[in-house]
């Protein structure tokens, strides 16, 4: 249902334009192929192991939230 | 697991001839609870933070379902360019299979910073049409800059152009027969080209076809109705009449000269269905024109607003959302031909606030247990497990489920060994 997964950036590789990325405890590993600027700590909205825009802090934790309370985030 | 959700298709074979087929969603059907005691401009400010990849199409969805609960009143020139934001995000959502999952079949490198290009211009759009680029609230204001946006579109016009087409969009736009398109196919290193000759040299080209047909269009109350009858059911897994139907992009280019013809030849397999998306993704920037003119003329008070619609047609309203009747019980129901095919949102609204809530994506028709996708793995039979196993990628990416899927193929004899 195309839904818009925020994840955190938790490790960089600039060799191969990867980073490691957060979603609640899941660790997921995403190209930064499609993004500029991207750096550890940021939020950025993840599909299908592409990282598709950078969002901000508060909006990603909305986000989050909303999940939770659809019940979604206790499978992370 | 996220919670996106994921798609597992279980393809059970006897020496490459497929035996039995096992589609399992794991995709979230509660999302639509977060909606739950809400007011409507509640629900459109939560939308977007929800959809990603066919957030528009969402976002429109909800907003004219929350419009018509509320007995508001269509707004054909707002509207129009809500269309054209549509249409922009189905463009992307092609490009995005074409750029990315085609080169792979193919053998050729994926073209990454098309694709990071494409994702750019949602929000370029969005600011020279709509005032602070909110577009998909009950008071967003129009603040159109048409020459932006007409250089908009002609910047994306030329990036598929370059990207799928290699310079032959033209060419590609005045085709339509099967003639035509071989000849467009010689000698041609576009990677549209490369893909299709690939379909052809294996001979492909009906792969997957089979009797599941069309989602037939209906009006609002139609559709409500049938809902009615059992709303949890149909969210989950839907059917007409008791039947599974497809609704992608094919819906909507069936009656295009060139798709028309080959699907007379080759059903709905699979070079129709690749071919219907090349169709749509070059026909998108002259829809994206074709609204903009309108709504400059709406401007310059040669046409009036609600004279917008009538001056689509047939091929262009097949390709936009439904407007919704309003109502006056606090049900609203919007359909959107979102990228993927038919995107329905339903609300029931009680005192002001939200009290149901049901959004049928078009995943859900198209992988439906019986569906189309499984129909048509079930017709699939190959030399090697190899080749079984590209001709279902090939279906499965045609038809486009918009969250993950793993596809597992079970040889059965090894099975009973």
């Amino acid at each position: 249902m195309c839904l818009a997964l925020p994840a955190q950036i938790v490790a960089l590789d600039p060799a191969n334009n990867m980073a490691t990325a957060s979603v609640g405890n899941v660790k997921v590993e995403v190209s930064l192929a499609l993004v500029d600027d991207v750096a550890l700590g940021d939020y950025v909205l993840v599909h299908v192991g592409y990282a598709l825009n950078k969002i901000d802090e508060d909006e990603a934790l909305k986000t989050l939230a909303l999940f939770a309370e659809a019940g979604l985030m206790s499978e992370v | 697991m996220t919670p996106a959700g994921s798609i597992r298709i279980d393809l059970h074979h006897h020496s490459g001839k497929v035996t039995e087929v096992n589609i399992a969603s794991s995709r979230p059907e509660a999302i639509a609870q977060v909606f739950i005691g809400k007011t409507p401009e509640q629900v459109l400010d939560t939308v977007p933070l929800l959809f990603t990849l066919c957030g528009n199409a969402q976002a429109y969805a909800a907003l004219q379902a929350c419009r018509a609960a509320l007995g508001g009143t269509t707004e054909p020139e707002i509207d129009s360019a809500r269309d054209m934001l549509v249409q922009l995000e189905t463009l992307r959502e092609h490009a995005w299979r074409i750029l990315l999952d085609w080169p792979g079949f193919v053998n050729l490198v994926q073209d990454k910073k098309a694709l990071a290009a494409l994702l750019k211009f949602d929000a370029l759009f969005k600011r020279h049409l709509f005032r602070h680029g909110e577009a998909f609230k009950l008071d967003s204001c129009l603040d159109i800059d048409a020459a932006q946006i007409a250089k908009l579109i002609d910047e994306l016009e030329t990036l598929i152009d370059v990207s799928i087409f290699n310079g032959r969009l033209g060419d590609f736009q005045s085709l339509t027969g099967e003639a035509q398109l071989q000849d467009w196919l010689q000698e041609n290193n576009a990677l549209a080209a490369k893909l299709l000759n690939y379909l052809y040299s294996l001979n492909w080209t009906a792969v997957g076809q089979n009797n599941i047909a069309c989602l037939p269009d209906f009006d609002g109350d139609t559709l409500d109705r049938q809902l009615q009858q059992d709303l949890a059911r149909f969210s989950r897994a839907p059917h007409w009449q008791g039947r599974c139907f497809e609704t992608t992009l094919l819906n909507r280019q069936l009656s295009q000269p060139l798709i028309a013809k080959m699907h007379s030849r080759y059903g709905n397999g699979l070079i129709v269905r690749m071919l219907a998306r090349l169709v749509e993704v070059a026909l998108i920037p002259f829809q994206l024109k074709h609204l903009l003119s309108l709504q400059t003329a709406v401007e310059h008070y040669e046409i009036s607003p609600p004279l917008i619609r009538q001056s689509l047609d047939e091929r262009d309203l097949e390709m936009l959302a439904k407007s919704p009747s309003s109502s006056n019980d606090g049900i609203g129901l919007a359909q959107i031909q979102a990228a993927r095919g038919l995107l329905i949102h339903r609300l029931e609204l009680r005192q002001g606030h939200v009290y149901d809530y049901r959004l049928i994506a078009p995943t859900e028709w198209n992988f439906h247990p019986e569906g189309v996708v499984a129909q048509s793995l079930k017709q699939l039979q190959a030399q090697s497990p190899n080749d079984l196993q590209r001709q279902a990628e090939l279906l499965i990416n045609a038809v486009d489920p918009c969250v993950q899927y793993a596809l597992h193929l079970t040889d059965s004899q090894n099975e009973i060994k």
